[in-house]
């Protein structure tokens, strides 16, 4: 069996990942990590994704939107807009412009679930700047 | 689905409704308009009837005072009255004349000269005033114009009573010479008075007869008599008069001079055609009401119970909505992560380490299998509705079922504790092993993803004839509403790691009733939850119990 070549990574990112679903934080990691992250914190909520980027500033976050109870991850990129160098992408299988359009006006990016390389294309987009 | 819009529901109930009342009262109005208008043609038609009677019996009067006057003018043609006072001539004819007198007659009669001087009487109260100037109003006029008359109430002269009088001229050889005046006394008792005091109608109608001056000359209104009649109703014009709450039929009897006068107080009169009309009214219109009511509420039932049938299908629709939005979100989770697991896996095989690619492979199965299991519950639950689902029953050893369901979820998960206690002895049930294995997936997958990281408890245990198979957790445990709803279809539990489309345990229960089993759950908030079913234990198969 032959492999494909694994995608140009880019720099490495300092990365906080928060989903409510273990099997997706744990694909979360090992594809992060495989592609050259560093995975400083993994939260299950969006309690728990808030206070891991206040305390450890990470330079990425990776949030669910749907993470009941508690803040769902719209609410946490709004909530933390204004943390300097911090970008931000919310990953989710709901697909909902409303949405999408207030992740989009704090400057986070919102993308469905289901092709990680769309989600690799944009981390990349993000060490570029 | 389709729901036609709410607005435009009410706004078509308004116009219904709105229809209806109009439809009745435009139907109580006709009725009441015809009432009303047969009331008035009644009333109209009675008032005739009183007027002719009143008419009838003024006529009669007019007779009888006709044919007083004629026969009284026969009887005086046959007479030789001289007309003068104290006349002895005169005297003896007028006491031939009073043989005709009842023995009991109340009053006479008696004769004036020329110039109105009493001349000669019958009866007379006091001869003394023979030769002196008899005051009576209208008398003055019979002797001037030779025509008999009927003189208004007075005294007499033959009795202390009121008295009307017949005043009749006497003539010699052409010339007026005197009269004669018949007294009648104006009293209860008189015979004149007799007949129209029958005439009483109903408690206030009464009929009288008044002079040119407006005396009471007959009545049946005994108190009446010989009294002035000041009544406002009671003028010169004849017919039907309406005043006040009263009213009055005027006729006259010109022979007389009198007037016949019927009066009544409007209600009674009114009342013999208005108060049938008026009962009937009423009743049509309480029955109309009632029947308008009826039909209002009647209406109004069926369109609530049009609103409360679109407002259930809206939350049907509803409740369809977000089924489909939660099914196409939970399909959509496993297969991000099998596609996940198995595109990090090609596109780092090399960086991956064997152990690394077997882990990432295995979480692709679990999420192909999660993908499976919702699939299935999706289809079943579909089937269920359809009509049910199909069974293949086959004699089960229930402990094996329960073991394999227990290793597969430990497979998956290595690090949770899952305690599993068996009964001794064989366990044999009559079951569709696929489906059975189903619930048992269900009701695991259940507590692990309700009880994080909470050991659970299986048990397979026998109890008076049935199969006890429970999964015990120590995860947060169910209110009691929540316990309520458990079964029901589309129920999702609270903690939600993900939430799971709420048809597990519903789909568990239609499986195990199918058995002829029991489903129940039960817990203490805070400290966990058990679900635990029974099914009917059957003997065990020949080829085993050998």
């Amino acid at each position: 069996m032959s492999s494909p070549p694994a995608p140009p990574s880019g720099p490495s990112l300092r990365v906080v990942v928060a989903d409510n679903d273990p099997d997706a934080l744990d694909l979360l990691e090992l594809d992060l990590a495989l592609e050259g992250h560093d995975i400083i914190g993994k939260g299950r909520n969006g309690s728990e994704a808030i206070s891991l980027c206040r305390e450890l500033n990470p330079e990425l976050l990776v949030v669910d939107l749907r993470m009941p109870p508690g803040p769902n991850g719209v609410a946490v990129v709004e909530e933390l807009k204004d943390q300097p160098g911090l970008a931000m992408i919310i990953y989710t299988n709901y697909r909902d412009e409303k949405l999408r359009a207030r992740a989009k006006a704090v400057g986070a990016a919102y993308l469905l679930k289901g092709d990680l390389r769309t989600l690799r294309a944009e981390i990349a987009k993000i060490t570029r700047r | 689905m389709t729901v036609p819009a709410t607005p435009d529901r009410h706004r078509r109930d308004r116009v219904v409704l709105a229809s209806a009342v109009a439809a009745v009262m435009l139907t109580s109005g006709l009725v009441v308009f015809t009432v009303l208008k047969a009331e008035r043609d009644g009333t109209q038609a009675l008032e005739r009837l009183q007027q002719s009677q009143v008419q009838q019996l003024a006529r009669s009067m007019n007779t009888r005072v006709e044919t007083t006057f004629t026969s009284a003018a026969g009887i005086l043609n046959n007479l030789k009255l001289s007309g003068k006072v104290a006349d002895p001539g005169d005297k003896a004819q007028l006491d031939q004349l009073s043989t005709y007198l009842a023995k009991d007659a109340r009053t006479g009669f008696y004769v004036v000269d020329g110039t109105g001087r009493l001349a000669n009487g019958i009866l007379l109260r006091s001869e003394a005033k023979i030769g002196s100037q008899v005051d009576r109003p209208g008398l003055a006029d019979v002797l001037r114009s030779g025509k008999p008359a009927v003189l208004d109430v007075a005294a007499g002269l033959t009795t202390a009573l009121p008295t009307i009088a017949y005043a009749f001229p006497i003539t010699k050889d052409g010339a007026l010479v005197g009269g004669v005046v018949s007294e009648l006394d104006v009293s209860p008792e008189s015979n004149f008075n007799a007949e129209v005091a029958q005439l009483k109608t109903g408690r206030t109608g009464d009929f009288t007869f008044v002079d040119r001056a407006g005396k009471v000359v007959a009545s049946s209104e005994l108190g009446l008599l010989g009294k002035q009649l000041d009544d406002p109703l009671v003028g010169d014009k004849r017919g039907f008069h309406r005043g006040g709450d009263r009213i009055a039929v005027v006729e006259p009897v010109p022979a007389a001079s009198w007037r016949g006068v019927f009066r009544q107080s409007a209600e009674e009169f009114d009342g013999a055609l208005t108060g049938p009309l008026k009962s009937a009214l009423v009743l049509i219109v309480l029955a109309g009401t009632l029947a308008a009511g009826v039909g209002v509420v009647f209406l109004a039932r069926r369109l609530r119970a049009a609103r409360e049938e679109q407002r259930r299908l809206q939350e049907v629709s509803a409740v369809r909505e977000e089924f489909i939005s939660i099914v196409s979100h939970e399909l959509r989770t496993p297969v991000a992560g099998l596609l996940g697991f198995l595109q990090t896996t090609l596109d780092h095989w090399d960086a991956m380490a064997e152990d690394e690619r077997r882990r990432a492979i295995g979480r692709s199965l679990s999420s192909a299998r999660r993908l499976h299991a919702l699939t299935r519950d999706v289809l079943d639950s579909g089937s269920m509705e359809a009509g049910g689902l199909s069974y293949s029953f086959s004699a089960t050893d229930l402990r094996d079922e329960v073991s394999s369901a227990v290793l597969a979820t430990q497979d998956v998960l290595p690090d949770r504790v899952i305690r599993l206690t068996l009964a001794d002895e064989p366990t044999w049930v009559s079951c569709d092993r696929e489906r059975i294995t189903q619930v048992l997936t269900n009701l695991l997958d259940n507590a692990v993803k309700s009880a994080p990281g909470s050991p659970l408890d299986v048990t397979v245990e026998t109890r008076g004839g049935v199969a006890v198979v429970s999964v015990k957790d120590e995860g947060p445990g169910m209110n009691e509403s929540e316990l309520a709803r458990v079964f029901d279809k589309f129920v999702r539990g609270r903690t939600s790691t993900p939430a799971g489309t709420g048809l597990g345990l519903y789909i568990c229960k239609q499986i195990v009733n199918a058995h002829g089993g029991d489903i129940e759950a039960s817990s203490v908030e805070g400290r966990g939850a058990t679900v635990s079913f029974t099914l009917p234990l059957v003997p065990a198969p020949v080829e085993s119990a050998v």
